[in-house]
């Protein structure tokens, strides 16, 4: 029992530690990739070539002056960027990434609780993310923000179901909702080769529930100023911008779960598996992000109900009957 | 006029977003085209003009001759000369009126005597130069060039106006 305790409290810690790192970290990772595709060298002055940025941002962040817009609500708009923040990092808590280990006679699971229906979790506590963005959007007291928070929740919404349904083959595949059974389901093939539509489908509306680039008309800043977070300073925007990269982090993460088989692979360990599939999805995002232009806000409701919402219907149907077709 | 709007089919616009994704990732693995500026430096042309700076001699005695056609032809009268003392050598003594003017108590010790006349003061206005390079053509003993240092700043207006010293010393 006390085994337990302490190999959960120290798993909980190398996670929330190594989130919270590599979602400052990633930012480096942005500024360096967004520069290569412009031509350019990002952060060179901090570290070997910027490699102490995000210390120093973090720092430079900390130390600025907390402004509080009059009138604002001043519950809500400190409320609002923990809202995003605390959904992200937990997300993490259902996720496998590495093959249970033996650690003096005892089997530790390497995912923090295998919960059995671990996608609903993961769909629930990614939907709870709007509420920061609309509630700090109404907090502010400024148009800018209201518009970019009134934005977010219409394309978050619209968004959200074809995400959710985007999975579902994934899930009539597998029979199961927890994700260490569906990380095992893959271990003879990943599920990128029965799902590719799943896949782009799903890789295009996380994208548009971070409200990455080319989704990102809840902060158009060549529009609103900056969207929902024009009124925000010092830690409560860097706890914006944390929620945001760690988003991107946990997306990933699913992304790997569910379609590229998790942890597996040979001859490496397989925690190092996780790592560099995690980190490969995240170059796609971060290449999506410095390729596209923002789309405008009719195209992007085309987009997601019209096209992406049609398709992952169409999804389904054809993987049922070929289940079937399959089976009979 | 074609104003019908055109039609793109899915498969039309997939392929433009793959055209977009592969110029992107053109670029990422090309060279950067930008530089670290205080540490690397461009290669500044070899008939690069800058401001005008002072030539002096071989022993650090200025060349110029206070003729002020320098001053003459500035189209943006950023030169001041004040003609000072005439040079007549050390042997020369010295005369009741050059006792009542005080025109040789410019006159350091150990400069090279050439029996001429030299400013007393040089004043370039940096702010009002325009790089034209009017001096340069005109002086006649060389004693004006146009330099290559293109990073000059001041705090105040004043300091931009750059006394015989200065240009010496500035490239």
């Amino acid at each position: 029992m006390l085994f337990w305790l302490i190999a959960e409290v120290v798993k909980i810690l190398i996670v929330f530690a190594g989130l919270l790192l590599s979602a400052a970290y990633l930012t480096l990772l942005e500024r360096k990739i967004a520069a290569r595709i412009q031509n350019r060298m990002g952060p060179m002055e901090a570290g070997f070539h910027g490699l102490l940025q995000p210390i120093a941002d973090g720092i430079k962040l900390f130390f600025k002056e907390d402004i509080i817009p009059s009138e604002a609500n001043k519950f809500l708009f400190i409320l609002a960027p923990i809202l995003v923040v605390i959904p992200a990092l937990t997300t993490f808590a259902v996720i496998p990434f590495g093959a249970p280990v033996k650690i003096m006679g005892h089997t530790v699971p390497l995912q923090i609780t295998d919960v059995n229906i671990g996608i609903l979790f993961i769909l629930a506590l990614t939907s709870l993310g709007v509420y920061g963005v609309v509630l700090g959007g109404w907090a502010s007291n400024s148009k800018y923000s209201l518009l970019g928070g009134i934005r977010t929740a219409a394309q978050m919404v619209s968004y959200e179901i074809a995400l959710v349904l985007s999975i579902v083959g994934i899930i009539m595949i597998a029979g199961d909702l927890s994700l260490s059974k569906i990380v095992s389901e893959q271990s003879h093939m990943w599920f990128i080769v029965y799902q590719p539509v799943g896949f782009l489908l799903y890789l295009v509306a996380s994208t548009a529930e971070m409200n990455r680039v080319p989704f990102d008309i809840g902060e158009a800043e060549g529009e609103i100023v900056a969207g929902f977070h024009t009124e925000y300073s010092s830690m409560e925007f860097a706890f914006y911008f944390i929620g945001e990269y760690a988003q991107m982090v946990v997306n990933s993460a699913v992304i790997v779960t569910l379609f590229l088989g998790g942890w597996q692979g040979p001859f490496l360990p397989p925690v190092l598996w996780f790592l560099i599939k995690v980190f490969f999805v995240i170059l796609i995002y971060l290449w999506f992000r410095w390729t596209y232009p923002r789309l405008r806000y009719d195209e992007l409701m085309d987009l997601g109900w019209k096209f992406l919402l049609p398709l992952a219907l169409a999804n389904i149907i054809v993987t049922g009957f070929i289940m079937v077709l399959l089976k009979g | 006029m074609n104003t019908e709007k055109q039609e793109n089919s899915i498969i039309e616009i997939s392929k433009n977003l793959l055209i977009g994704l592969k110029t992107t990732i053109k670029t990422f693995f090309q060279k950067p085209v930008t530089f670290q500026y205080p540490k690397e430096r461009l290669m500044i042309a070899e008939r690069f003009r800058a401001f005008p700076h002072l030539n002096v001699n071989g022993d650090g005695s200025l060349r110029c001759v206070a003729c002020i056609l320098c001053q003459t032809v500035c189209p943006s009268e950023a030169i001041m000369i004040k003609t000072g003392y005439v040079d007549f050598g050390l042997e020369h003594e010295i005369t009741e009126r050059q006792k009542h003017n005080h025109s040789l108590d410019n006159l350091k010790k150990g400069i090279y005597n050439d029996g001429r006349r030299h400013p007393s003061s040089f004043e370039i206005d940096l702010l009002r130069c325009i790089c034209c390079g009017y001096c340069e053509e005109i002086c006649p003993e060389e004693a004006i060039s146009m330099g290559t240092d293109y990073e000059v700043a001041f705090y105040t207006r004043d300091e931009g106006i750059y006394g015989i010293d200065k240009l010496i010393k500035s490239r």
